[in-house]
């Protein structure tokens, strides 16, 4: 059906026949589905998951590129271990989480359009409104396949130093631990 | 158990009450409920047993669980929030009807939220869910579009067109496809009652979706979610699949032979996707750009179909008025709008939350009865309303009503209803530039006027909170913002501006101090603030020094140290390290006692 593409390492075959899967019987009209499937197995969007979907859907390259920047939940770069997502909505915002974002930059140690810290264990982004205003100004923390989700309400400057603390503790466990893999399947 | 109230914690407290439970061997059923959008007492637990009252508990933490039951138990009630029901005789906690945010509230369509099980069709079905529902199949379907024009329902999306000429006017069409869409993106930063609405009664916003297909003779609706609320996409989920087994979904709908289905839509998150048309892209597949109107989608949307789009709220007001009827529905609310409307308030406030009220209700009533005014200490100077596309209402004008048309007048919208409230240490003219750099971000980009407007206004406002404002600014963005509504594309570079001219209209002071006088009183603005020491203070303890991560202070053991003002980002750290308070936020780009400091010491 399609032209078959060289993939070197077991990853990119691994990717190429999860997009084959999932495209079979599906149209133009399902790319979202199909960007968020492959964005909640590998957690990004790889350049190349793009070229395969759009030789697989029938569409071309341009297309899938343009609704995968349109949408904010698609990420093109890798995340880290544990994404750092600080909401701009505007209870947060009227609460001071602009504030919170330039502090986490710092602590951190991001340079400006920067989103990866150096060890990859964070990546941050600026998110919309979680709709738990009511806990403003709040963080979100999420880990890399999407399993661990939590949300914390009423942060300042001590409770971000204190969360950073938290993850990277976690992060060194896991380091430790010899079966760590890179990609970590959903369960579903 | 909402996305609200396991953020502040009820994950942990229902392990705690779990376990509790089993061991001191109590038989009881647990129930998760939604939320009664009282957050700020989130996580509450309600306990209830035969014969005696049932009481709500505030704030709980896995640690006092065990208590609260046994004091329960002991028919102690001290430490409750609320007796549900009535209280019993000589009790000093009040009932709910009795709390001012309660007794002020007409819970119309939230008002089983927080009390049944979301993931139960039981449950919905026991409080007389899909009631409405066998009514509207048994008749035509203008007889329901008829019972929605005497109801004269608006829609609650934000615009507030009559609901039923829109679907009038999709029934009318000749075409045997049709679609019909259930809005609950809520991409408006700020407002989460939609949220709220499908997290704690899904069932609601089916009933009122699958009415709506059978009134303009739809066979496929669509619930459009965002993927960022997936407990709420969860929670649709399984209600559909609930109702589907249960038949009230699906082929031959309790018998009386019309076939809908439902698919859950997971959006990508776009704001541009409250535009009907670009929500219509969007599930297309493609990116959410919008469409020159009319055609309108009513008349040719979804693949070219009919199609209505209408918000989870109007649906959840469909079910209940065709269930309640609708003289109950008329009966509140304003001359020109009627019903009620959940409002989400934020921001300043100590009791923050949503709630529903008549629609009419003064914002005073709102801001204070409801939600309890500001905390100690602060004053609120204004509310911001609609969100991005809304504008801020000062607090001089809080006697304001809150319906469709009173707002417009005042330069704001009703949108969606979420209520930002800000005090004296938010900046309006900041507030301004976050809403710009959100519809900046946001807008789509296909007609040049949206595209370059916001960013030209963005930019403009960046100037201004970075002092580098000059006089002609003012004008520019008057300027653009007419030429945005009267070019845009779409609604949402049409009411882009309308932040800006609000809080110009209103806070033109503080845009002059921005520009004149280059300072930022509410000490929002970073470049137009100033760390200051003060040496009566400071004791020369270097903690500062130490925590300043770009090195601007410095200063020898015992002395007061100095801020190097060209190295300093302001970040706030020194400030927060300092033991003695002796670093000080003051307003403008230069630190007055320092520099008479010097001056003196020269003289």
């Amino acid at each position: 059906m399609q032209k078959s593409i060289v993939l070197p390492s077991t990853e990119e075959t691994e990717l190429k026949q999860f997009i084959l899967k999932i495209t079979k019987g599906a149209a133009r009209k399902d790319l979202i589905q199909v960007l968020q499937a492959v964005q909640e197995r590998h957690g990004y969007l790889p350049k190349e998951s793009l070229r395969l979907i759009a030789v697989n859907l029938g569409v071309s390259f341009s297309e899938v590129y343009g609704v995968a920047t349109f949408y904010h939940q698609f990420r093109l770069q890798p995340p880290g271990m544990y994404v750092i997502q600080v909401c701009m909505g505007t209870g947060c915002h009227a609460k001071g989480n602009a504030d919170n974002f330039e502090h986490l930059r710092l602590l951190l140690d991001l340079k400006h359009g920067q989103h990866l810290t150096k060890d990859k264990v964070f990546s941050l982004e600026a998110a919309r409104c979680f709709g738990c205003c009511s806990l403003a100004p709040v963080v979100m923390v999420t880990d890399s396949t999407g399993d661990y989700q939590r949300l914390y309400g009423h942060v300042d400057q001590k409770a971000l130093k204190k969360i950073l603390a938290e993850y990277r503790e976690k992060a060194k466990k896991q380091e430790s631990e010899p079966e760590r893999k890179l990609i970590v399947y959903p369960k579903k | 158990m909402a996305s609200c109230t396991i953020a502040a914690g009820a994950d942990e407290v229902l392990q705690s009450i779990n376990h509790t439970v089993n061991l001191m061997g109590l038989d009881v059923e647990i129930t998760p409920v939604g939320c009664m959008g009282l957050d700020f007492i989130d996580p509450w637990i309600e306990l209830t047993k035969k014969g005696y009252p049932s009481v709500i508990y505030a704030n709980v933490t896995p640690d006092i669980v065990e208590q609260i039951i046994r004091e329960y138990l002991d028919e102690d009630y001290s430490s409750a929030y609320a007796f549900r029901f009535r209280k019993p005789d000589g009790s000093n906690v009040p009932s709910l009807d009795e709390l001012d945010v309660w007794k002020n509230q007409v819970r119309w369509i939230s008002g089983k939220c927080g009390i049944i099980n979301p993931e139960s069709i039981d449950d919905y079905v026991a409080v007389g869910g899909y009631q409405g529902l066998k009514k509207c199949l048994d008749r035509k379907p203008e007889e329901t579009i008829d019972e929605l024009k005497k109801a004269n329902l608006r829609g609650r999306g934000g615009a507030g067109f009559p609901t039923w000429i829109k679907w009038n006017i999709c029934k009318e069409q000749p075409s045997n496809v049709k679609y019909m869409i259930a809005n609950c993106d809520e991409g408006d930063p700020g407002a989460f009652m939609n949220r709220l609405l499908a997290e704690s009664d899904p069932h609601r916003i089916l009933e009122g979706l699958i009415i709506a297909g059978h009134a303009i003779g739809a066979h496929k609706g669509f619930v459009f979610v965002r993927a960022e609320k997936p407990l709420a996409a969860k929670r649709l989920l399984k209600a559909a699949e609930d109702a589907r087994e249960k038949g009230f979904l699906g082929g031959n709908i309790l018998g009386s032979g019309y076939c809908f289905d439902i698919e859950v839509f997971l959006s990508a998150g776009a704001f541009v996707c409250g535009e009907e048309t670009a929500m219509i892209a969007a599930i297309q597949g493609e990116r959410a750009n919008p469409l020159q109107r009319p055609p309108f989608p009513a008349v040719k949307g979804l693949w070219g179909m009919p199609t209505i789009i209408n918000n989870v709220e109007t649906l959840a007001h469909v079910a209940t008025i065709m269930a309640e009827g609708w003289e109950k529905f008329a009966a509140l609310g304003t001359e020109k709008s009627k019903g009620t409307k959940m409002y989400c308030v934020t921001g300043a406030v100590t009791r923050t939350g949503a709630y529903e009220v008549p629609i009419g209700t003064p914002i005073k009533t709102l801001l204070y009865d409801l939600a309890g005014g500001p905390p100690k200490g602060k004053t609120i100077k204004a509310v911001q309303l609609g969100g991005p596309s809304g504008g801020c209402v000062p607090a001089d004008r809080f006697d304001l009503q809150m319906d469709y048309d009173s707002l417009q007048s005042a330069g704001a919208i009703m949108g969606s209803g979420g209520m930002v409230v800000l005090d004296n240490t938010n900046c309006m003219v900041d507030m301004a530039r976050f809403f710009l750099s959100f519809t900046t971000a946001e807008s789509c980009g296909k007609c040049s006027v949206g595209r370059i407007g916001t960013r030209l206004m963005h930019e403009t406002l960046k100037r201004i909170t970075n002092g580098e404002g000059t006089a002609d600014d003012i004008e520019l963005l008057k300027e653009t913002s007419d030429v945005m509504q009267q070019a845009c594309l779409c609604a949402l570079g049409r009411t882009a501006s309308n932040p800006i001219l609000t809080t110009l209209r209103y806070f033109e002071n503080e845009y002059a101090d921005h520009i004149n006088s280059k300072k930022c009183e509410a000490l929002v603005c970073k470049p137009l603030v100033t760390y200051c020491m003060d040496s009566e203070k400071c004791k020369g303890c270097l903690v500062c020094v130490k925590s300043c991560p770009v090195q601007a202070i410095s200063g020898e053991k015992g002395s007061t140290p100095t801020i190097d003002q060209t190295k300093c980002i302001k970040c706030g750290t020194c400030a927060e390290a300092c033991p003695f308070d002796a670093i000080e936020k003051v307003p403008g780009m230069i630190c007055e006692k320092s520099v008479k400091l010097e001056e003196g010491c020269t003289q």
